[in-house]
This record gives structure tokens, C-alpha cells and sequence, in this order.
């Protein structure tokens, strides 16, 4: 049990310094920073699905006391994380490439606990895999994972965190799609 | 400050890295898995690039990602081939009635928290490769199967934290064999 306890407050702690990508398929060099981005669709993993449902359900019923966009706010994950992956992209792509369209499958969304992250600390997290595919070919261009991990330590972890965090993980999660498909910051 | 914990953590996460040989953890799995009565063929069987069946899972995501897992297909897919060849020994001077020719193998895991103390892995083993009958007809095969396991083995063993990813791997991997089997049981008539 204390093992277990260990390696948790670890992997929280570690998951403050890092958030890994893993290229499953490699982007050809050809394509590196010259597709355009047509269309996203976000789909839940069959992982959480039930668990992710219940984050939107919830999230519809009660509101959003945050200072999160009027558009944003009753929206699902998988409706938020369009807007927000679409609206990154489109701000980063030139438009002059052939089309792509980017199939995300979210895995996990977890917020930190509270009481954990001034005990031993805790993490956002926002994971799921990444499929690119050629628009017009229907084939796969590239497949990563993306692992977008905030640790919150201590009252002040917390207060560093602000509101709005599942934006804030929606936001960097499409920063590093474009930093996959190679397209150069604007 | 949050440097000192990220060494800390580094340090720690090493310190309890494992080398998984998923072989091994599935035969911890004994009796899980039901599988059925084994019944020899009237096949010859041969079984041809099997080292393609050996590899390392990649592991998706930051949870288990210190550990490593690795995959020895080759020698529970020859074992259950040779359970139904005809004379066991998966080789015949006469030639084989049906050659399994594997072309590619790969496997990824995933494991992720799902509540303060409990986790969950997902693994997806996928293979490639192509049967070919005595008269020289090829028939080309992708498998693909997942499994999803709690992440933590077992509480009370030690060093067993991600010893769930090694456990649905070797689901995963016992079920694409077994379709293999299937399939080439088909050529028993």
C-alpha cells in the first residue's frame, strides 16, 4: 500500500515537469508544415467514455462558474476541443497545402483533487491518440499520442491554475498538434 | 523547489522501472484465459519469419512509460501451432500443407488513473502475415485485438504497479494467436 501510494505521488509529481508525445506513425518529411487542416472530429476512447459522458453531463447541469468563452461554456469536451483545435490550427496552418483531416480519440480528462494537490500534489490531464489523414486519399499520415499533463502543487499550484483548465489543456493539446504536422508558430 | 521534486521523482521512477517479459506475466495469468480443448489436425504446418512475432510494446502516455514490455509471440504462437500439426514438430520432409507467414507485428499499451489510487491499461497487439496452402494460394491476414486490465497486478507483490499493462498485453497477444489458429484450422478438411 505505501508502495503504491509511493509511486502515485511520484507520478504525480513527476507529471508536473513533463507531457509526452509518442509518434506511433511517423509525419513524412513531405508533409512536415504544408497541409491544411479541413476537419477535426474528437470521439471518446471506449477507455472512458463512460467517465468523460459523466464530466459533460455534469458540466451541462451545473454551469461553469469560470471565465471560460460564452461558447464554450455548456459545450462538451468533444465540442469544446473543436472549437478551440480548430480555431489553434487554423491559426498556425497556411492554407496552402493539400487537405487533412485530424481524428482525435480523447482518452482521459482528470482534473486535479484538490485536497491532493495541497497534500502531495496533483494533475490535469487531458490524453488521447491523434490521426491524421489525407483528405482526399483517406490515407493515415501520421498517428501520435498526446499526454498533456498539469501538476498542481501545494495553495499555490492551485492558484497558479486559475479557471478554465479543460481549455487550458485544449489549448496546449492543439499546440502540439501543430508542432506535430510542423507548422511554425504565428 | 519544483526542481528538487522533479529530480526526486526522475530518481524514483527509475528506481522502480521493470522489465516486463509479457510471456512470463501471462503465464502468471494461468486460468484466467479458458481456452479450448486442443485437437490435432491432419495439417502439416509450417511457420516462417516468426521473429517479426518478438518486439517491445510502445507505451502510450507518461503513466508506466518507465517500464518496459516485452512481447515473445513467436513462441505461444509456435507452441499452439504445434499442438495441432500433425506430427507436432511444425516440420514436414514432404512439405507442409499450409505455411504461416508472418510479415509484421506491433503492440502498444496505454494506462491511465482513474481514480486516486487505481488505474486501468489498454493494450492493442495488431499482426500481420499471410497463409499459404500447398497449392500455392496465398491468403493474406491482419489481426487486431485489445484488452483492458486494472493497472496494478496486485497490491501486495512488489514492483507490480504497471504489472496490469504486461497482464492485457498478453491477453491481447493469446487472442490474436488464437485467431491465427482458427484460420488455419480452416485448412483441415
Amino acid at each position: 500500500m505505501l508502495r503504491t501510494f509511493l509511486i502515485l505521488f511520484v507520478g504525480f509529481s513527476i507529471s508536473a515537469c513533463v507531457s509526452p508525445t509518442q509518434v506511433v506513425t511517423p509525419l513524412g518529411e513531405e508533409h512536415k508544415g504544408v497541409r491544411n487542416v479541413e476537419t477535426i472530429e474528437v470521439a471518446y476512447g471506449e477507455f472512458s467514455k463512460s467517465k468523460l459522458v459523466a464530466i459533460d453531463l455534469e458540466r451541462k447541469a451545473e454551469g461553469d462558474e469560470s471565465d471560460t468563452p460564452d461558447e464554450l461554456q455548456y459545450k462538451s469536451l468533444k465540442e469544446a476541443m473543436e472549437v478551440i483545435v480548430t480555431q489553434h490550427l487554423e491559426s498556425r496552418d497556411n492554407d496552402i497545402g493539400q487537405n487533412s483531416h485530424v481524428e482525435i480519440e480523447i482518452d482521459n480528462l482528470k482534473f486535479a483533487n484538490a485536497a491532493a494537490a495541497i497534500l502531495i500534489g496533483d494533475t490535469d490531464q487531458l490524453a488521447g491518440t491523434v490521426r491524421v489523414y489525407d483528405t482526399e486519399t483517406k490515407a493515415l499520415l501520421t498517428e501520435f499520442y498526446v499526454d498533456v499533463l498539469k501538476g498542481r502543487a501545494g495553495l499555490l499550484g492551485l492558484a497558479i491554475r486559475g479557471s478554465g483548465v479543460r481549455e487550458q489543456l485544449s489549448l496546449e493539446y492543439a499546440d502540439i498538434i501543430g508542432d506535430q504536422l510542423g507548422f511554425e508558430d504565428k | 523547489m519544483n526542481k528538487a521534486i522533479c529530480i526526486i521523482a526522475v530518481a524514483t521512477v527509475l528506481i522502480s522501472a521493470c522489465t516486463y517479459s509479457v510471456k512470463d506475466e501471462e503465464a502468471k495469468q494461468v486460468g484466467e484465459r479458458t481456452k479450448s480443448p486442443i485437437k490435432t489436425s491432419n495439417l502439416d504446418i509450417e511457420l516462417e519469419n516468426e521473429d517479426t512475432l518478438k518486439h517491445e510494446a510502445l507505451v502510450l502516455g507518461i503513466m508506466c512509460s518507465a517500464n518496459k514490455y516485452n512481447l515473445d509471440m513467436a513462441e505461444d504462437l509456435r507452441t499452439s501451432l504445434s499442438d495441432i500439426d500433425k506430427n507436432g514438430l511444425l516440420s514436414d520432409p514432404k512439405g507442409a500443407d499450409v505455411r504461416v507467414v508472418m510479415s509484421s507485428t506491433k503492440s502498444s499499451l496505454k494506462c491511465i488513473a482513474t481514480g486516486v489510487i487505481s488505474a486501468k491499461c489498454m493494450a492493442k497487439v495488431e499482426v500481420v502475415g499471410e497463409t499459404i496452402a500447398k497449392n500455392g494460394e496465398a491468403k493474406s491476414f491482419a489481426f487486431s485485438k485489445s484488452s483492458i486490465r486494472p493497472a496494478i497486478a496486485s497490491v501486495s507483490a512488489p514492483l507490480t504497479t504497471c504489472g496490469g499493462g504486461a497482464s492485457s498485453l498478453a491477453e491481447a497477444s493469446a487472442e490474436v494467436v488464437d485467431e491465427i489458429i482458427e484460420l488455419v484450422k480452416l485448412y483441415d478438411n
